[in-house]
């Protein structure tokens, strides 16, 4: 592996540390334990609150928790430190597990408030059930040398597990969760599973640190447990140096804890005030921290994950072969009905597709188009009528179940990851349905390669012009390797050239056996490769077949009136 | 019994109305901006010491009530424009943004109070009898407390629906877009807003410190019943939040007569999170208007 600089700073800085907790003096010692203690937290707030972007106000209950196990643990069970250090992180996962399943169902604020209520919930539970505001004492207490020392190898721990995790799998769906949870859903990713991984993860760092802390100091009390300095010491880290950013944790942990050394120094009683002051000015002006700043400089910046693409060209996975029969239907809806309200957005809709079959759908504004592909792929519930997928009713799975077992789609409106590059936006998909390493990298350098995506490859979405980010998004649900393929006015906005990849990608899957339904507002766009038309109008089907004949029915005329007859002559004359 | 029962009720309504008033202006800034505030509650505490300092120079409380809540309001509007103006065009970033300023300023109110005030739990003796309805003994202090949090909570209500400029307030909260449209100049507004809802803050706290002893550092609860309340009763709901203070009122003075008063504490956070996970939409359906 290449030598990078950031890691040559850090064993310099862990070099450093070492020899200051194995020969300075108990109150330099204490200063590098408190330091490598931040970094610890700062890393572990930043996994749920940055990676994940579950902004959480409460992650010191964790560290209250870990703390009082470890009390319990040392104290009443009478385990050596470094048992209690495995068995209180454990602890807090056993917790974070179903609290997380149940908090992380909140979205943004409601998360944040929610977390902000449970870390004062730890000090009153504290305070009545051990020995309450006094705070309980412990016999082992290490030497400032031993814990100094512990805790700079955790410090390195943490670091190094960021790492890996930025560039594996699950870092990948962190960061996509914390852009677009739904598009990420859209891209099979199990977000309710891998929200509380984060959180889970998250508490055991913290819990960790609460044992290393009672180890540290020997006492305990509910006070310096759930100390809302310590949690405001953290987040003011992670903003300082770059929240969700590799580095960030360690430069702010860094800094603002020897900041706390001189400000607890010299000003003990304006401390939080400073801190909180700062913390206000961040978010106000500098919320991408030093890591921002670096990286609007090109320094710092994060490598995509599993890359580069490989260079060759390696035979894409096989397309899933289900044993239906010649005709058989992948797709039915029967009498699917959404209301909001009084409304019916989509108001007892029959629709049978079969396999490698291309529908449009098509309808005036409003005509229930993008509530009926909701109700397909789980993203709203019907009010009535169900949705059969080879035959098999699909029932109330969540959008990412439905994703994973064959029916991908696209958004009326791109909904991209902002943070993550164009391969990773592909690979995203194509690992969700793709345990093997290997064969998802494969699939998704094909997939980019067919689309005309792969030089670009290391983009963002945002640097993409707005046909290519609509192309990407197609490829993103290619990489499901679905065997029905929802596109939501796709191709709107493309070029020519652009519509002639798709197709070309499209002709591909439904050579596979892949089923496409479009919904499009660029008449041509469709005609041209639809077997079949549907004509949607106040939520019911008011036409159904090959689109030569549905474009001359005066009941679809009917409903186009006002969007020009014209168009749809020139699509019944045969397309462009 | 039946006499213990009626005290609970009663004494728990007239608590509603001083959640009422906690909780009022953090609503209206949530139901205008869609901000939550986790200064609300250091926001009321300072409200409160400052009623502490005119009382220690011979104020009454009640006197010290438009002093309190003047000095918010100032204290508010310039939080709006030096601060929370400056991220309302961030967008979807902008709102975890909020978050962490207002956390942040949350750390500097509480401290700027124990710096003020020192950290001591300090409260102001008022009204200190009891007055006996048909052998129900209420206190006299939060009989007044609560008929003034009410009177407070309902003029800003009726401010809101029946006057130009309240329409405006609500205008603003139902499309910040439209409302410009009309004309309306929504920063103005919003500065209006948060400037109405610290004040709101202010005059609670005036009223709570004399009836439940304070620090500097009592913010972080109070915030979490304030937002208990809009919560339950509907972000951005009037009458429900109404509702909502009387249950939380209820719920407490019960909670507290039969298991003591930290368990009462904890009923207010169980709720909450109860509140949170199950019923987001709040009791009264998800409308969510001002």
């Amino acid at each position: 592996m290449k030598f990078r600089v950031e890691w040559g700073v850090v064993a310099v800085g862990v070099l450093f540390a070492s020899l200051v907790a194995l020969g300075g003096n108990g109150y330099q010692q204490q200063i590098v334990f408190s330091t490598a203690l931040f970094v610890v937290l700062a890393y572990g707030w930043n996994v749920i609150s940055g990676l994940t972007g579950y902004l959480s106000f409460g992650q010191i209950a964790f560290f209250g928790l870990g703390a009082y196990v470890a009390v319990g643990a040392i104290v009443v069970l009478r385990m050596p430190w470094y048992a209690a250090a495995v068995v209180a992180p454990l602890a807090a996962v056993a917790v974070a597990i179903p609290l997380g399943s149940v908090m992380l169902r909140l979205q943004g604020v409601f998360f944040t408030l929610g977390m902000f209520g449970l870390g004062r919930i730890g000090d009153i539970v504290a305070s009545s059930v051990s020995g309450g505001a006094m705070g309980t004492s412990i016999p082992v207490v290490a030497t400032p040398r031993e814990s100094a020392s512990v805790m700079i190898v955790l410090a390195l721990g943490a670091i190094v597990l960021t790492h890996l995790l930025i560039n594996s799998k699950l870092g990948l769906r962190f960061m996509a969760i914390r852009d677009d949870e739904h598009a990420a859903k859209a891209a099979g990713v199990p977000t309710s599973r891998i929200k509380v991984t984060a959180f889970a993860l998250s508490a055991a760092l913290a819990a960790l640190c609460g044992v290393m802390y009672v180890w540290n100091v020997g006492y305990l009390d509910p006070t310096s447990a759930f100390s809302g300095t310590t949690e405001l010491q953290v987040v003011l880290m992670v903003l300082v140096g770059g929240i969700g950013s590799m580095w960030g944790p360690l430069f702010g942990a860094v800094l603002i804890a020897l900041l706390g050394q001189v400000l607890w120094a010299r000003f003990p009683l304006e401390e939080q005030v400073i801190l909180g002051s700062i913390t206000v000015l961040m978010a106000v002006a500098m919320p991408g921290g030093i890591s921002a700043m670096l990286q609007a400089r090109g320094k710092l910046l994060r490598r995509p994950v599993w890359s580069p693409p490989p260079a060759a060209s390696v035979a894409g996975a096989p397309a899933r072969i289900r044993s239906l029969g010649d005709g058989e239907p992948v797709l039915v809806c029967e009498g699917l009905v959404k209301r909001f309200g009084g409304v019916a957005a989509v108001d007892g809709v029959d629709i049978r597709i079969a396999r490698a079959e291309v529908v449009g759908i098509i309808g005036p504004n409003g005509a229930g188009k993008s509530t009926l592909f909701d109700l397909i792929t789980g993203f709203a519930a019907p009010s009535g009528g169900r949705v059969l997928f080879s035959n098999v009713p699909i029932g109330r799975q969540p959008p990412d179940a439905v994703a994973r077992r064959g029916i991908a789609r696209t958004f009326q409106t791109s909904r991209l990851f902002a943070t993550l590059s164009v391969w990773e936006t592909v690979l995203l998909a194509a690992s969700s349905v793709d345990a093997v390493r290997g064969a998802a990298i494969a699939e998704a350098r094909r997939i980019l390669a067919q689309v005309g995506l792969l030089d670009v490859w290391s983009r963002l979405p945002e640097a993409l012009p707005p046909g290519k980010q609509r192309l990407l998004e197609i490829a993103r649900a290619l990489a499901l390797r679905p065997d029905v393929l929802l596109l939501d006015e796709a191709m709107a906005g493309m070029t020519a050239d652009e519509i002639a990849q798709v197709h070309a990608a499209l002709r591909y899957a439904v050579g596979n056996g892949c089923a496409v339904v479009a919904i499009e507002h660029v008449l041509p766009a469709i005609a041209t490769i639809a077997d079949r038309v549907y004509v949607l109008d106040f939520g019911t089907v008011i036409a159904e077949g090959p689109p030569q004949r549905v474009f001359r029915d005066p009941i679809v005329l009917d409903a186009y009136i006002g969007v020009g007859n014209s168009v749809l002559d020139e699509v019944a004359a045969g397309g462009r | 019994m039946l006499v213990t029962i009626l005290t609970l009720l009663l004494t728990g309504v007239l608590w509603g109305g001083v959640y009422l008033l906690m909780a009022s202006g953090l609503n209206l800034i949530y139901g205008v901006m869609k901000i939550v505030n986790l200064a609300h509650g250091d926001f009321i505490v300072v409200g409160g010491l400052l009623t502490l300092t005119l009382f220690e120079l011979h104020v009454n409380p009640l006197a010290a009530l438009p002093a309190a809540a003047l000095v918010m309001f100032a204290v508010g509007a310039l939080v709006q424009r030096g601060i929370l103006e400056r991220l309302v065009a961030a967008g979807p970033a902008g709102e975890l943004r909020t978050l962490l300023a207002t956390f942040g300023m949350s750390y500097v109110v509480s401290n700027v109070g124990l710096l003020l005030w020192g950290a001591q739990v300090q409260s102001v003796p008022f009204l200190e009898g009891s007055v006996d309805l048909f052998g129900i003994r209420l206190p006299e202090n939060l009989l007044v407390c609560s008929a003034v949090a009410f009177a407070f909570a309902v003029a800003v209500h009726v401010w809101l629906t029946k006057t130009m400029s309240g329409k405006a307030v609500r205008a603003t909260s139902q499309s910040a877009v439209g409302a410009a449209a009309c004309g309306l100049s929504i920063r103005r507004i919003r500065v209006l807003t948060f400037g109405l809802g610290c004040a709101m803050a202010g005059a609670a706290g005036s009223l709570a410190i004399t009836l439940i002893p304070f620090q500097n550092s009592s913010g972080g609860p109070l915030t979490v019943q304030a937002f208990t309340v809009i919560a339950l009763g509907g972000l951005g709901n009037y009458v429900g939040a109404f509702l909502a203070a009387v249950i939380l009122g209820v719920a407490e003075v019960t909670t507290s007569f039969v298991f003591g008063s930290n368990a009462a504490a904890a009923v207010v956070y169980i709720l909450f999170i109860l509140i949170l996970v199950f019923r987001p939409q709040g009791l009264l359906g998800r409308s969510a208007r001002v």
